[in-house]
């Protein structure tokens, strides 16, 4: 099953890369349970 | 979050954002937390490639309403960057996939500002209001915000 490819927790290189392949950026803040 | 799990959610994710998350128990994002004033989890925020946030919701959404809530903050981003034509095709997306979704309403009101800010058609507007947010969605908070348009109710 295919699993969403979430980033580190680096807005930055996640705002890089959205920009270079023209997405928005999710960020989901969470907490382990 | 469960959702994460359902295909049509990896899918939406995967083809529309670049996806990243904060563990906000792990103390070294604290700083992250605070730049994002953020209090509650599940929390989450749609950024453009310059950081600015253009949506935030907090709390559980189940597959289908975690997607069509998805569709409607990458639609709030696209008209707020002016781009009226890619907005609307994403709320009308919204219509026809998920016409029950809590997101269907505002992308109802939103589809119609955004057709109107193209063609400067008051019909379009209006009319785009009447056949969708009056008739389908009438207890809606988007229908209110658009009453103004409808002629005042006789007592």
């Amino acid at each position: 099953m295919e699993a969403i490819p979430w980033g580190p927790a680096d807005v930055a290189a996640a705002c890089r890369e959205a920009e270079q392949v023209g997405k928005l950026v999710l960020v989901d803040f969470f907490s382990p349970t | 979050m469960v959702s994460y799990r359902e295909a049509a959610v990896v899918a939406m994710i995967t083809e529309n954002f670049v996806p990243m998350q904060i563990d906000t128990t792990d103390e070294a994002n604290a700083p992250l937390v605070e730049r994002f004033r953020q209090i509650w989890t599940p929390d989450l925020r749609i950024l453009g490639p310059d950081g600015f946030e253009y949506d935030a919701w907090q709390g559980y959404w189940p597959p289908a309403e975690l997607t069509a809530r998805l569709l409607l903050g990458q639609g709030r981003a696209l008209a707020r960057q002016h781009r009226e034509q890619d907005a609307e095709t994403v709320y009308v997306q919204i219509l026809r996939r998920f016409p029950r979704s809590y997101a269907a309403p505002e992308a109802a009101y939103w589809s119609a500002v955004c057709r109107y800010k193209r063609t400067h058609q008051p019909n379009d507007l209006l009319g785009g209001w009447r056949r969708t947010l009056q008739t389908r969605y009438p207890d809606s908070q988007w229908r209110s915000a658009q009453s103004w348009s409808e002629p005042p109710l006789r007592e």
